[in-house]
């Protein structure tokens, strides 16, 4: 059995058409002459055939497909018609009571928001499609103007890093996934001129529609995290730092 | 990708979603709670589904996500990690009638999926049932497509450790009854 351990596996991913040429040759190989792992490759074929046997194609019950896209319509209605018809009357009410979260979005936010959405759209491709952090942080501290370091982050994939022109000041970008939601994240020098958000070590979060932009602050770096919820923000608030030299 | 092709694109996935929450659940009233909160989600975060070529194992993602969900809720959930998945000696499975490959039967079957956690019924259906490939399984799952690889063959191992386990208990209680 012991020279047969590594072989089961192979066995097992033969079946699925998941070994590569080589490796697939070599086993076939080896299956000629190992009568334990051709007992076992028989015993994967015979449950794959009973489990593909017995599973059979279900339909989905016509009520179902019905909610499912009256739950599309309803979506969409909500993103044309009803939000900006919401968006409209609370911008008229908090107009009329004076609050400051009518002040239009900072310069630095819109831009933060539009490099989010069309970098997430994969309307510009990342200029390192990477997700290893470590050769996400060295690509990056080649394109800008200062090193980073790059975290993991729980429960998220990272894609890949950009180099961003954020109101003229120079941005490391970094694009995550974490529960099938994007998440951008941004990093600057503190002392760089011209950043006109307000960031707290907490993370200070403003709400536009569906999309929070959070920026924290760190030790010698500000990180701003465009993401659904202020939640998922947080999570990110130590994905990056500035690498002293 | 434009909305109205995205909602084409992701109704056409409908019937493999819910026949997956199906298999999962093994509740119609589950599946069909479940594929509406995927389509809910899916709904609200079109836009970043970035390759309309991975809508399937997008929607698939969301559907498993939304279900770990519900079980962490119901604290019910087991990490496929956490089972003992040991791939039994092939040896004691060569005699077809010692492995009960011979006799088996959709009950007998359903038996041994029932014992699995749900996390690895997810596994072992999206790859059994759908036919999702290792690189879809860990975009899936989160997890390097090795993992998936070796949790795959020591999953079979034990399904086909309990069909012959039941097998052995039914001879034995075959034996004592007669």
């Amino acid at each position: 059995m012991a020279r047969c351990d590594g072989r089961l596996e192979e066995v097992s991913a033969l079946l699925d058409g998941e070994l590569d040429g080589e490796d697939e040759l070599e086993l076939r190989r080896h299956l000629d002459v190992c009568d334990v792992c051709t007992a076992w490759r028989m015993q994967l074929e015979a449950l794959s055939a009973s489990v593909a046997a017995s599973l059979g194609r279900e339909r989905a019950p016509r009520s179902l497909a019905h909610r499912v896209d009256r739950l599309a319509v309803g979506t969409a209605l909500g993103t044309r018609v009803l939000m900006p018809l919401a968006v409209v009357v609370a911008v008229a009410t908090l107009s009329w009571l004076g609050l400051a979260l009518l002040r239009p979005l900072p310069a630095f936010e819109e831009a933060l928001l539009r490099d989010h959405q069309r970098l997430v759209a994969g309307g510009v491709a990342l200029a390192v499609p990477s997700s290893d952090p470590s050769e996400v942080a060295r690509r990056l501290g080649e394109l800008l103007p200062f090193g980073i370091a790059v975290e993991a982050v729980k429960g998220a994939r990272l894609r890949g890093g950009h180099a961003c022109t954020l109101q003229g000041l120079r941005a490391a970008y970094l694009q995550y996934e974490r529960g099938g939601e994007p998440v951008s994240v941004f990093l600057y020098p503190r002392d760089a001129p011209g950043r006109g958000v307000a960031a707290s070590q907490d993370g200070s979060c403003r709400a536009l529609g569906e999309t929070s932009v959070c920026a924290f602050e760190g030790t010698d770096e500000i990180i701003s995290v465009v993401t659904s919820s202020p939640r998922t923000a947080r999570a990110f608030r130590h994905a990056a730092h500035l690498s002293r030299p | 990708m434009r909305r109205s092709i995205f909602r084409r694109l992701a109704l056409s996935h409908l019937d493999l979603l819910y026949g997956a929450a199906l298999r999962v659940t093994g509740s119609r009233e589950q599946a069909d709670d479940l594929v509406q909160e995927t389509y809910r989600i899916a709904f609200e975060r079109w836009r970043s589904l970035r390759d309309p070529a991975a809508c399937r194992a997008w929607l698939l993602r969301i559907l498993h996500n939304a279900h770990v969900d519900e079980l962490r809720r119901r604290r019910r959930l087991v990490p496929v990690e956490a089972e003992v998945l040991e791939i039994p000696d092939p040896r004691g499975l060569a005699d077809p009638e010692r492995s009960g490959m011979a006799r088996l039967t959709l009950e007998r079957l359903e038996e041994a999926l029932g014992r699995l956690s749900e996390e690895a019924r997810w596994l072992f259906l999206l790859r059994e049932g759908e036919g999702l490939s290792y690189a879809e399984l860990a975009d899936i799952f989160d997890v390097p497509v090795g993992t998936i690889r070796s949790r795959l063959a020591r999953l079979r191992g034990r399904l086909l450790g309990e069909i012959a386990a039941g097998v052995g208990e039914r001879r034995t209680k075959g034996a004592h009854d007669g």
